[in-house]
């Protein structure tokens, strides 16, 4: 309830002055509180934060899957090596790993690209969507407030209206 | 969000003070009297959904897709690396360096193909959180929204409800205080008056005074 200022009139009668002044600041008007919507505040870096949560887990299960597949394949040039008689120490050898190594990195580094792609892409895409609920629930606060206000306006009217009028009856000796 | 506190407030509203007891007292019997028909809005809700929650459950329908594909795919490369190893034996070329880059060859295709498995899943995954992240928002956005109208018509309507209702009770306790206003006598003042009688509308549409107890008795509603 909205609390009124102390505040006196004179209508150029006494007792409906006294009647007046004693009740318009005393008597509350029904007035009513505007409902205030209210949405989570989000930064972009709390999004991205958030969107890296949920993506990061995929990305490191992809490098794991990777990872186990270059070993499996390294158990098969392993196994190359005894049969064909080749030193471990070979180039040969060396160089069937190494190409392993660099075909993990090709690897890994395709999934990275495209989890770091997401990542700024969903953090662009729900900070936009963010600002644009943000805005919406801003206008519907704005109207509900302006309705309000509007509202409790006429009830403050009204009041001092019907205020003023029982003064006057009253100062006639009626109600 | 809005506040859905169910009861609209209404706030007190006295008769004023107009320096006379006998019309307070009719005043807060009317306003005792006569009944405040506020009404509710009831408000709606929708359960509480965390992207973390999301993220789980279209994992759970994407992760048995990837993992088929991963086992799928290093069966292949399994199988792939034991035709090559039989074709170079049938061909007598288990030593060459064909048998090397055919290998390689499809160790190198076998990871690219992964990798996309993999950033297939990842896209799925980041699309499929963040439709239904965005369906959950636009949809607690309605019902805020709509929670709020309601709460707010609500509230105005019971703020006209108490309005008319301390205005009726005026009126009566006015009406009361006049019919029954007592006579000055010479030292004049308020007292003597016949404070426990009320008006009364009789079923012949006459207004007579009563008091308030065989009012009761007589189970009728006030006509004023």
């Amino acid at each position: 309830m909205e609390q009124q200022t102390t505040k006196t009139y004179d209508w150029g009668k006494g007792k409906v002055n006294k009647y007046y002044n004693r009740n318009i600041n005393q008597m509350q008007p029904n007035t009513v509180e505007a409902p205030v919507m209210e949405l989570q505040e989000q930064s972009k870096a709390t999004i991205e934060d958030q969107i890296r949560g949920y993506l990061n887990p995929a990305l490191q299960k992809a490098i794991t899957s990777l990872k186990k597949q270059k070993d499996y394949s390294r158990r098969y040039v392993d196994v190359d090596v005894p049969s064909r008689g080749v030193d471990p120490e070979s180039a040969w050898y060396k160089n069937a790993k190494r190409n392993l190594d660099v075909g993990e990195t090709y690897a890994r580094s395709a999934v990275s690209n495209n989890y770091l792609s997401n990542v700024a892409k969903q953090t662009s895409e729900q900070y936009d969507r963010y600002l644009n609920r943000k805005a919406q629930y801003d206008l519907t606060n704005a109207s509900n407030a302006l309705n309000t206000e509007e509202f409790n306006a006429k009830v403050k009217d009204a009041l001092e209206e019907m205020i003023y009028e029982r003064s006057v009856r009253r100062a006639r000796g009626k109600f | 969000m809005a506040t859905a506190t169910g009861q609209a407030p209404v706030s007190q509203n006295s008769g004023g003070n107009w320096g006379n007891s006998r019309f307070n007292k009719y005043y807060n019997r009317y306003l005792n009297d006569i009944p405040l028909n506020t009404i509710n809005y009831n408000a709606v809700s929708t359960p509480d959904q965390s992207v973390d929650e999301l993220a789980a459950e279209v994992a759970a329908y994407l992760d048995p897709q990837i993992n088929t594909t991963e086992k799928n795919l290093r069966r292949q490369m399994r199988n792939n690396y034991n035709d090559i190893d039989a074709n170079g034996a049938s061909k007598g070329m288990s030593r060459s360096t064909w048998v090397t880059d055919e290998k390689g060859a499809i160790y190198n295709a076998g990871m690219d193909a992964l990798a996309d498995a993999y950033s297939n899943y990842n896209s799925a995954l980041a699309s499929g959180v963040s439709e239904r992240y965005e369906n959950y928002l636009a949809r607690r956005q309605g019902i805020d929204e709509q929670n709020a109208r309601n709460q707010l018509e609500a509230d105005k309507y019971n703020s006209q409800v108490k309005t008319a209702q301390e205005q009726l009770a005026y009126k009566r306790a006015a009406n009361a205080y006049n019919w029954t206003k007592p006579k000055k006598s010479k030292g004049g003042g308020d007292n003597g008056g016949n404070n426990d009688l009320v008006p009364w509308l009789t079923s012949k549409g006459k207004t007579v005074l009563m008091k308030p107890e065989k009012r009761r008795m007589s189970g009728q509603s006030s006509g004023l």
